[in-house]
């Protein structure tokens, strides 16, 4: 009776210890999750590429991912076992949207203190179809484990933005901050808006109606400001996304980066108008416009074409949001809004645009133009010259006549 | 061991080194040093100068009124200095600036220390308005050749007849200029291949453009030789130009070897080699 006693408490014993003795699924925590063979993605504040792993169980916010379609997405991950006597291999898969899966493996579980379970780099069973822009955000991979290859139990989740682009996004400039970068926020808003176009005309369409309602945000959903501040320096695509304001050379430039970033090829594309340099007043010429709204009130110049005249010394002082004119015969108004302001700076020597298929996109106000003289006849309230006294006050002379000038266009390619 | 001393050579290096390119050039004059730099996001210009047996790192940091884009292609700073005044081509991106009325022109005993407390922006609105000393002609005629812009380039200096000499190109096509008496005079478009940047120097009274490819060309008031007067090997996206105006000499000093902490007339002795 002993000996049978014996013999059922060992029956009982012996499998635990020599499996897993105090092994728990639960015990299972999903330490990192890296995605390999993507593409690089820049950080918005310019500090650099987001670097692997991509998802981390300590991280508040995980790195997003892109790919080129017509690849699939190649996953690894790390697991820890929080058990003291670990089995010597488990099987681990991912599963993640739309069918995608990351096939079972059977893994040898390590035999350090955190029993460190390493998945290889796998690429996913489906492929993102070949030429069709992408935004998951989140691209969720439910990671399952199990000790005999058939009972499967969850070992943690992880949630990251995977963005897929049409095709090889254009190349960076490498030495230069000013120029085309990989940014987050230039993925996120390319893919987020084109997500399942697979045509140019399609994708760039999609991508401008970001612009048209005058609300830009970035990855985060924070908003970039159109003159937030009228005196931001900001002119490159890397200070608008890291100060979140900036000038229009900005908003021209991340329209154009959400199409290059999806490998679409436009040369020309990049227009700089001011006036055609046109006799203005005692031989200045007309260099600046005024984009609507601007309220004519008398005229004080003894020069007929220009009639109306404001001066300054400091153009825009402290809180920086209105002009700070000393002598004002004409008062902006509130006229055409801008991204994510009412009304932004609008006196002006120069505006840059860009030009896709023969159509102009002025991205700072979400508007487009089939000709270049539809943004004088629309937009404009006036044409002006300029000169800096001896004292060094400056004189801007005002005509309301659209009539006097007209704009030039320098075509740049960026 | 040998990983920190790896890092303290770095950390040696990295203080050795600007953290900013010098644009173009640094002239010597009156034993005098005077370069300048352009800040990375906010495109305005730093004049610096010292005595030449001072390093490049002492230098008095002066704000310009003037500054350059740092859209590709990059074309540097244009900036020469003439008895007390500087000239300068403010070509940077900004709603208000003209690039008609870029030709600037400053008294250097009124440019004042950044340190005196003065912004970016108030040097960029300084920038925007202050007049120009003469209208930017070359820049509206080479616009009118072509409105599309494909290897842009130009460079402008003061000549030894103190009249201003410009260098213009687009799409392979360049002119010359010359504003003296208040006009400007220039040559036919000449074909010529420009591949980067190009920077223009006088040595002997004579005018001259180095390519970025290091070859030198005489430059006479209508056309550009084809022939190369010198052969430097030298690619100018990696050397600066040292003009020496009390000595009359015209060297080049590779950017790696600009150590900032060497007094510059011994880092000339060490590491400038003469082309004129």
């Amino acid at each position: 009776m002993k000996k049978k006693l014996y013999f059922l408490i060992n029956l009982i014993l012996i499998p635990i210890a020599t499996f897993c003795q105090n092994f728990n699924y639960s015990n299972v925590i999903l330490e990192t999750v890296t995605f390999s063979n993507g593409l690089n993605i820049q950080k918005d504040n310019g500090s650099g590429v987001y670097n692997s792993p991509q998802w981390n169980s300590t991280n508040s916010k995980q790195a997003p991912v892109a790919y080129i379609s017509g690849k699939a997405a190649t996953v690894s991950s790390t697991f820890s076992l929080n058990c003291s006597n670990a089995p010597n291999y488990v099987w681990i898969k991912g599963i993640g949207p739309e069918s995608i899966e990351f096939p079972s493996m059977k893994i040898t579980v390590g035999t350090n203190s955190a029993h460190t379970i390493t998945y290889p780099a796998t690429a996913g069973s489906i492929v993102f179809t070949a030429s069709v822009v992408r935004f998951f955000k989140p691209f969720t991979i439910n990671w399952q484990i199990s000790f005999d290859g058939t009972t499967w139990k969850s070992a943690g989740i992880s949630n990251n933005t995977l963005y897929v682009t049409k095709t090889t996004p254009q190349d960076e400039f490498e030495n230069s901050d000013a120029n085309f970068k990989w940014y987050y926020t230039v993925f996120d808003i390319s893919c987020r808006n084109a997500d399942k176009k697979s045509t140019e005309t399609d994708i760039i369409s999609s991508v401008w109606s970001e612009f048209t309602d005058h609300v830009v945000i970035n990855w985060n959903g924070d908003s970039l400001y159109y003159y937030k501040s009228m005196d931001t320096p900001n002119v490159t695509l890397g200070s608008l996304l890291k100060y979140r304001d900036a000038e229009c050379f900005t908003f021209a430039q991340l329209f154009l980066s959400l199409i290059k970033i999806q490998g679409i090829v436009r040369i020309n594309n990049y227009i700089n108008i001011e006036a055609d340099g046109s006799s203005g007043c005692n031989g200045y010429p007309i260099d600046c416009f005024l984009v609507k709204n601007w309220a004519f009130g008398s005229p004080s110049t003894g020069c007929q074409d220009f009639p109306y005249e404001n001066t300054y010394q400091t153009l825009i002082a402290y809180p920086y949001t209105s002009y700070n004119f000393i002598k004002t015969d004409v008062k902006d108004d509130l006229g055409i809004p801008g991204p994510c302001i009412k009304n932004p700076a609008s006196f002006f020597n120069n505006h840059q645009i860009s030009k896709i298929d023969g159509v102009y996109y002025d991205a700072c106000y979400g508007v487009t133009f089939n000709q270049i003289t539809d943004i004088k006849a629309t937009a404009f309230s006036g044409w002006c010259c300029r000169y800096t006294d001896n004292n060094g006050v400056i004189h801007a002379l005002f005509t309301k006549n659209l009539n006097l000038a007209d704009l030039y266009e320098t075509v740049d390619t960026y | 061991m040998k990983l920190s001393l790896s890092l303290v050579c770095l950390l040696l290096y990295s203080c050795s080194i600007l953290s900013q390119n010098i644009e173009r050039k640094i002239i010597i004059k009156d034993n005098l040093f005077f370069y300048t730099t352009i800040d990375e996001e906010v495109q305005i210009g730093t004049l610096h100068t010292d005595t030449i047996s001072h390093a490049l790192k002492t230098a008095k940091r002066l704000a310009l009124p003037a500054g350059r884009s740092y859209r590709q292609p990059l074309n540097p700073f244009s900036w020469d200095l003439q008895n007390n005044r500087m000239f300068a081509i403010n070509f940077l991106d900004h709603p208000l600036n003209n690039k008609y009325k870029a030709l600037k022109c400053f008294i250097l005993s009124l440019l004042q220390e950044w340190e005196c407390g003065i912004t970016a922006i108030d040097m960029i609105m300084k920038s925007v308005d202050q007049n120009m000393f003469a209208y930017n002609e070359p820049y509206r005629f080479m616009q009118h050749q072509s409105n599309i812009l494909k290897g842009f380039q130009f460079d402008g200096i003061v000549l030894h007849d103190s009249s201003y000499g410009m260098v213009i190109a687009n799409n392979n096509q360049l002119s010359i200029w010359n504003y003296a008496n208040d006009k400007w005079t220039h040559g036919e478009l000449q074909p010529f291949i420009i591949d980067g940047f190009f920077t223009l120097f006088e040595a002997n009274n004579q005018l001259y453009i180095i390519l970025n490819n290091g070859n030198v060309y005489k430059v006479s008031k209508r056309q550009v030789l084809t022939i190369p007067d010198k052969v430097t090997n030298r690619c100018l996206k990696e050397n600066t130009l040292i003009l020496n105006r009390d000595k009359n000499t015209v060297q080049l000093i590779k950017n790696n070897d600009l150590n900032i902490q060497i007094p510059f007339i011994k880092l000339i002795e060490m590491k400038a080699v003469s082309i004129f």
